[in-house]
């Protein structure tokens, strides 16, 4: 994860899970709050990622509170999609 | 190269160390974004790990974040959460315990990230023992 902080506030943060494939760490998904609004990026083994605009009202606390939510839920199905190259 | 070849099985200890990880590496950024000074003192860029601990008397949760700075051979440690993250600051008993720990939080390094929340553990343990014993 990495968090930007200005002026003592979260202003940004990226989370992304990772997983080891062949000997290598991965990203398979990644949540990104940058530009002020939270989006999705779902990563494959062959194929070009998918983002995924999350709603634009989104606070910085609403949109981790998703994403925690979302890849604590689906991990194992972010990881078998990315070696399927398959939504 | 197949699926099968490429994505190793995950057994349910691992799948619960993740979900145990993921949980707590969420906690950490909700800390922080209620918190954001409580990364004032790790060096940016830092690997980290998490802990959960129980703070003995209390039944409350104490979130350890370990820290090892880029380059760095050694881990420090923070407590970076206490109970839930919106619950109101520490009861002075509870807090008084907490920070009875923080000198030796602040102050050392450890060849790993599980020596650094042992030694937590065992100084809060000490602290308890030391509660009963003045009665």
């Amino acid at each position: 994860m990495r968090i930007w902080i200005e002026a003592g506030r979260v202003r940004r943060f990226v989370v992304q899970n990772e997983t080891m494939i062949g000997g290598q760490r991965v990203p398979v998904v990644r949540y990104d709050t940058a530009h002020g609004y939270a989006h999705r990026e779902q990563m494959f083994r062959d194929r070009e990622l998918i983002k995924t605009r999350r709603s634009d009202r989104l606070s910085l606390d609403e949109a981790l509170q998703f994403a925690g939510d979302d890849v604590r839920r689906h991990w194992r199905t972010y990881r078998r999609q990315f070696m399927r190259n398959q939504p | 190269m197949s699926e099968r070849e490429l994505l190793p099985e995950i057994d349910d200890e691992q799948a619960e160390a993740i979900d145990r990880n993921l949980a707590l590496g969420f906690a950490f950024l909700r800390d922080v974004l209620h918190r954001p000074e409580i990364v004032d003192e790790i060096p940016s860029g830092s690997t980290l790990a998490y802990r959960a601990i129980l703070l003995p008397p209390f039944e409350l949760d104490v979130r350890l974040t370990a820290f090892r700075p880029r380059r760095a051979r050694r881990w420090g440690v923070r407590v970076t959460g206490v109970g839930d993250v919106h619950s109101p600051p520490l009861e002075r008993p509870a807090a008084r315990w907490l920070y009875s720990i923080l000198p030796l939080v602040e102050n050392a390094t450890w060849a790993s990230a599980d020596e650094a929340f042992a030694a937590v553990e065992r100084s809060l343990k000490n602290a308890n023992d030391a509660h009963l014993l003045a009665g």
